[in-house]
């Protein structure tokens, strides 16, 4: 589980660099214009930001209940 | 089923608001002219809106200038497309003042104004110019459909309103309740603890969203991610404390002490956060948000008819998800304390 974790966590930092190196050209698609993109990335940031919380809690109300019961 | 009905409210707003929000089109508006300087004389300009229906109400278009309070009318209008329309403009010597308006109308889309930064090269400026312009017989008409207002600098950002704006409605909800719940816990009821920690482990997970969403929106009206306003910069401040909240927390083992300690830093960090985004940013001289600087809440001119419609209903639905939140938090709070006391 921990060995998945880790690989998890060094391909989110690697597809997180990838993007920090890709910056400047997505933060010009991203504001060119001036139009409804920025808002499609609240909305996006808003319901991903929301459903990891949620799944989270999830997560741990099941685990904590399965200690609870056992 | 019955029990839960809130849920199902809940749920069937959030629809109502991600689908409204993101569907109804905004009015039309002026987007830009094509020049940047006006001169005495002939001049060919070119008007650029947004949303607009030019070529559809090709008949019904007038174009026309405002200069001070006299109105010239634009002269063989061609249509370029549904958003381009360009009309000869003929200015006198003298003009009575140098504020320039540019409009056009037309029955469906009504009056689209564009107020505009322009160089008067050549012009004599007297008031008492006797100079009367043309008169005009439309008088700014409404569009004919539905739409969120139009505002030049926000454009179809306008709607961040129903996710950005809500996100600080729930915090200061969960947060009201964490402080309503650390003062029980004062008063001899430990077990409320628990509850004023997830009521603000929610809340600061809606003030993450909240930060996250307004530098996006900030980056495409303001220009940078992050900008010198006291709004900004006290709702930082207030994310800073809350996660100092949850460590102070993580220090104390003994259950009564922590409840007591975490409860009265609770009670410190509510009032901070009232004075730094309710008090603070109304007494400083200028802030970038709407509503602040002196002005008590949202004005007429930010939040209209077709907004309400949907950012009240959007304020209650993530408000009553936060709540949602908040309950199952508590469970899992609940769960691992027994769990620590067995």
């Amino acid at each position: 589980m921990k060995a998945r974790l880790r690989s998890l966590f060094f391909v989110g930092m690697l597809s997180f660099i990838t993007t920090a190196a890709q910056a400047s050209s997505w933060e010009m698609k991203m504001y060119e214009n001036g139009k409804i993109s920025v808002v499609y990335w609240v909305v996006a940031i808003v319901i991903i930001g929301l459903s990891i919380k949620i799944t989270l809690l999830n997560l741990q109300l099941k685990r904590e209940k399965r200690k609870h019961h056992s | 089923m019955m029990k839960n009905w809130w849920k199902w409210i809940c749920l069937l707003l959030l629809m109502y608001v991600i689908i409204v929000a993101l569907v109804v089109p905004l009015v039309p508006g002026g987007e830009s002219v094509n020049i940047t300087a006006l001169h005495p004389g002939l001049q060919r300009v070119e008007i650029t809106g947004y949303n607009t229906h030019f070529m559809q109400e090709e008949e019904n278009l007038q174009c026309y200038v405002s200069v001070g309070k006299t109105w010239v009318k634009g002269q063989n209008i061609t249509v370029l497309s549904e958003t381009q329309a360009a009309f000869d403009l003929i200015l006198p010597d003298t003009l009575p003042e140098k504020n320039i308006g540019f409009y056009a109308n037309t029955h469906y889309d009504g009056t689209i104004f564009l107020s505009t930064a322009m160089r008067m090269e050549g012009f004599v400026f007297d008031a008492n110019n006797p100079w009367k312009g043309d008169s005009i017989t439309v008088q700014n008409e409404e569009q004919q459909f539905f739409g969120f207002p139009f505002q030049p600098n926000l454009f179809e950002t306008i709607r961040n309103l129903m996710f950005h704006v809500p996100m600080w409605f729930t915090m200061f909800f969960l947060m009201t309740i964490s402080f309503v719940m650390s003062i029980q816990a004062m008063n001899q009821k430990p077990e409320k603890d628990l509850k004023a920690a997830a009521a603000a482990e929610i809340g600061l997970w809606f003030c993450a969203l909240g930060l996250i969403t307004g530098s996006v929106w900030a980056r495409f009206t303001w220009g940078a991610w992050w900008n010198k306003d006291p709004q900004l910069n006290g709702a930082m401040v207030v994310f800073i404390v809350y996660a100092t909240y949850f460590i102070l927390r993580k220090s104390v083992q003994d259950e009564i002490k922590r409840a007591r300690l975490s409860a009265v830093f609770n009670i410190f960090a509510f009032i901070l956060m009232i004075l730094l985004l309710m008090v603070m940013p109304r007494m400083v001289d200028t802030s970038l948000h709407p509503g602040k600087s002196g002005n008590p809440a949202f004005s007429k001119y930010d939040l209209d008819s077709s907004l309400r419609l949907v950012f009240y209903p959007a304020v209650i639905a993530w408000g009553m998800l936060g709540y949602w939140m908040y309950q199952w938090q508590t469970k899992v709070n609940q769960y691992k304390n027994e769990e620590h006391e067995g």
